[in-house]
């Protein structure tokens, strides 16, 4: 980097920053998805880059960020902090860049969206989720209370940490944190404790008991205590949780099928009394 | 429920796709449990509208809506069962059988917007083409976020005031029938559909063991969640400091996809 590059200020960046944080989905719609949003943070850069005269610079870089966009927002903001450096260098001249810039966008947004959705909605959602509805099962105010607060913090943390990779690192960062194994590592451990936890939502919320019971001349044989609670408790809802999740994961069942499927049989065999 | 009460919850209802918390109405507001606990405070019964909160938001565990996709509104159906259960009295398992549908007709308004949003793009377009910053303002936050408080928060409103106690009412007049048993025995299978869903993402490789490691701790030890979470920590760091750098080849996220459809 030579020092020819004209660097934002500081207050530019952080106006970036949080106008991505907030505005990303501001306008979410079908035709660019978070394209208005990204062309929102971009605009302070814009503004302290660009003269208030130069219409052509202004409406030229404004225009290359209107394009569609999409990304998990908050590993995404990786690439907010990148087109800002990139913008610093195209403002200073570097040829070619303004062309660029937006392959460099559309590159990088599906796999940063791939490792965030992850991250996010497959790992920290229905982990904290978990944690709450174990605390506030009973009506304890505090699960709901402590999944919002922690929620909030750790979304701002990520912000600032992709943010900071994408300025600081450029690139070549970004292309770094996807091939190093250190964010592998984190979601092959959070998608242990992922599975340890919804072994035991499992065991804990579904329920499903055979209220099946056979007369015997020498008493009678329920088939949940005398047969299934014999062999392990809650093999049932075991046995279902298994079921329902290889039909959705290996025979491509939507869940709005799945929903419907369950309650249907569950009206069934409810009503004839088996469960 | 007042009038006002009814205003609260589409507000309620706004925040789960509106922009104001650090753009993350989506996992705060737009959860079944935040919406519970939420729903139950404008009502006066927070610990209820916690406990049902907690009942629906497992039917919506696992959801995940990649790419502007956007299977069920689970901030609606928290709203309207917990809403339903408070005014009229109805159990959790209750509340479920006003939630699930409410759910799946709360996508309609998604799409609207959705569409609806499209107008303001090229808005945007237009004050990009004079280099005019401020005019995003308007376009990005400011007119698109006023559209979306109209398209969700009056509906819900109407609903709350209007509807829930109208469905309340239709699961109470079951009570004590053999209507009311089975929709219980619904209720209880429904939260494998949020647990599936979520296993559809992790439930891969080695980590497949500690899926059947947490339901034992449940079954024969009786953890409860926090704890079951502490140890699933431990275990997960153990086993990555094990493994090392092999974690990843270990557990193959991406290569194990490939058997999807």
């Amino acid at each position: 980097m030579s020092d020819e590059i004209r660097k934002v200020s500081k207050t530019a960046l952080n106006k970036c920053f949080w106008y991505w944080a907030f505005f990303a989905h501001a306008c979410y719609n079908y035709e660019r998805l978070q394209g208005t949003g990204f062309l929102h943070s971009m605009c302070p850069i814009i503004d302290d880059l660009y003269d208030k005269d130069d219409k052509e610079g202004r409406a030229a870089a404004m225009t290359r960020h209107a394009a569609f966009f999409n990304t998990e927002p908050r590993v995404g903001t990786a690439i907010i902090g990148l087109t800002a450096a990139m913008e610093e260098r195209i403002a200073s001249g570097e040829e070619g860049l303004a062309e660029t810039v937006t392959s460099v966008k559309t590159g990088l947004m599906g796999p940063l969206a791939g490792i965030g959705d992850t991250l996010m909605q497959a790992i920290l959602a229905p982990l904290l989720l978990s944690i709450a509805i174990g605390i506030g099962e009973g009506g304890n105010v505090m699960g709901p209370v402590l999944y919002f607060a922690a929620f909030i913090a750790i979304v701002i943390v990520l912000h600032r940490l992709f943010f900071n990779i994408g300025y600081n690192q450029g690139d070549e960062g970004i292309a770094q944190l996807l091939e190093s194994g250190a964010i592998n590592k984190v979601i092959v451990g959070a998608g242990i404790m992922g599975c340890t936890v919804m072994g035991a939502l499992a065991a804990n919320y579904v329920k499903l008991d055979a209220m099946v019971v056979i007369p015997l001349t020498t008493g009678e044989f329920n088939l949940q205590e005398n047969f299934f609670n014999a062999i392990m408790p809650r093999i049932l809802p075991l046995g279902l949780t298994l079921l329902v999740w290889w039909l959705m994961d290996k025979k491509g069942v939507s869940s709005t099928k799945m929903l419907v499927f369950i309650v249907v049989i569950g009206a069934v065999l409810g009503a004839i009394g088996i469960i | 429920m007042s009038i006002f009460q009814a205003l609260l919850c589409g507000i309620c209802y706004y925040m789960s796709a509106g922009t104001w918390l650090v753009g993350v109405g989506f996992y705060t507001f737009g959860r079944a449990l935040i919406q519970g606990f939420f729903t139950g405070l404008i009502l006066g019964d927070p610990i209820t509208g916690t406990m049902v909160g907690c009942t629906i938001q497992l039917i919506y565990l696992g959801v995940m809506s990649t790419g502007g996709s956007f299977p069920a509104d689970q901030a609606l159906a928290g709203i309207m069962g917990t809403a339903a259960a408070i005014t009229a009295g109805l159990s959790a398992e209750e509340a479920i059988a006003i939630a699930v549908p409410i759910g799946l007709l709360g996508t309609v308004l998604y799409n609207f917007r959705m569409v609806t949003a499209t107008a303001f793009v090229h808005m945007a377009d237009k004050y990009a083409a004079e280099g005019n910053t401020r005019g995003i303002w308007y376009a990005n936050v400011v007119f698109p976020q006023v559209a979306l408080f109209l398209i969700y928060a009056i509906p819900c409103t109407l609903a709350c005031y209007y509807g829930a106690p109208a469905l309340a009412g239709i699961v109470d007049s079951l009570a004590g029938s053999n209507a009311i048993r089975v929709i219980g025995v619904i209720g209880g299978m429904l939260p494998v559909i949020g647990i599936a869903m979520n296993m559809k993402a992790i439930f891969k490789g080695e980590a497949r063991l500690f899926f059947f490691i947490g339901f034992l701790m449940v079954v024969y030890l009786d953890f409860n969640m926090v704890a079951v979470s502490l140890f699933a920590l431990l275990m997960a760091l153990v086993y990555v400091n094990l493994k090392g750098d092999g974690a990843e080849k270990a557990l193959a996220f991406a290569e194990e996809d490939d058997d999807d459809e």
